[in-house]
């Protein structure tokens, strides 16, 4: 199975590769024990660098969980056949 | 502008949109294989989204960022099978059977070694291990084309900083 970013050169879509970088490797910190995961850096200064806040918190990560999900159900639905759930998650979508 | 309240409303569809999804049955087609990956990814990518909003509402944050990273994953994992449902969904399954090989291997070293009663039952008993390497070694035959194609593209590979090209 190639790796997700050769999965990504298959896929050739900007949106994707977005994602992957922007979003898929930040949230790595938080499953490998960073030291940027979470919000607890916004809140420290660290050797005088002071790490800003990357947005993957609160609201912003809500509505992110809520938009990929989304678009999960999207795709699934419409390759197997469940029309409903579909239009449902477009209207969310939209 | 997108509010707490709005998002909340928004959750609470998605929430029960999960609970409506297929589940439990096989889809009879020319893609059973695809059909049911999908199945499999959708089960799990709604229990990760309830699992996240539950954490994020109980005020677990760090807990529930832990959820966001698989289903960002699923999420270009099906996007990638979709790009050929019966090969790539051959590899996904193949990819399992090769780690639980790996483990295997690397654990109990050569089989002439397992122990009688191995304290932890492993995965695959002997005969199973012979059958699941030949199933992988006929995915793995299928790739090869495809993934010198892809490796093929340096120019395209290289923009991105990762640790295979």
């Amino acid at each position: 199975m190639p790796p997700i970013s050769q999965q990504l050169l298959v896929i050739d879509d900007r949106s994707s590769n977005e994602v992957y970088t922007l979003i898929y490797r930040t949230l790595s910190w938080d499953i490998h024990g960073g030291p940027l995961a979470g919000d607890a850096y916004t809140e420290h200064d660290v050797g005088g660098a002071y790490y800003d806040d990357w947005g993957l918190t609160g609201l912003y990560a809500r509505a992110l969980a809520a938009k990929t999900f989304t678009a999960t159900l999207k795709t699934i639905c419409r390759e197997l056949g469940e029309q409903g759930i579909e239009r449902a998650a477009d209207e969310i979508h939209d | 502008m997108l509010t707490t309240a709005t998002l909340k409303q928004l959750e609470s569809r998605l929430l029960r949109l999960a609970t409506a999804m297929p589940s439990g049955f096989v889809l009879v087609s020319d893609h059973m294989n695809y059909h049911l990956a999908l199945q499999t990814l959708g089960d799990r990518s709604a229990e990760l989204y309830r699992g996240f909003v539950e954490l994020e509402r109980g005020g677990l944050p760090n807990a529930a960022r832990a959820a966001l990273r698989p289903l960002v994953e699923i999420d270009i994992l099906i996007r990638f099978l979709g790009t050929n449902p019966t090969l790539h969904a051959e590899l996904w399954e193949a990819e399992g059977e090769r780690n639980k090989i790996a483990m295997v291997e690397e654990y109990f070293g050569p089989t002439e070694t397992w122990m009688e009663e191995p304290w932890f039952e492993p995965p695959l008993d002997i005969e199973q291990l012979d059958e699941q390497r030949t199933r992988v070694a006929e995915a793995r035959a299928k790739l090869v084309p495809r993934r010198f194609q892809a490796l093929a593209r340096p120019e395209a590979c290289c923009r991105r900083s990762h640790s295979n090209c």
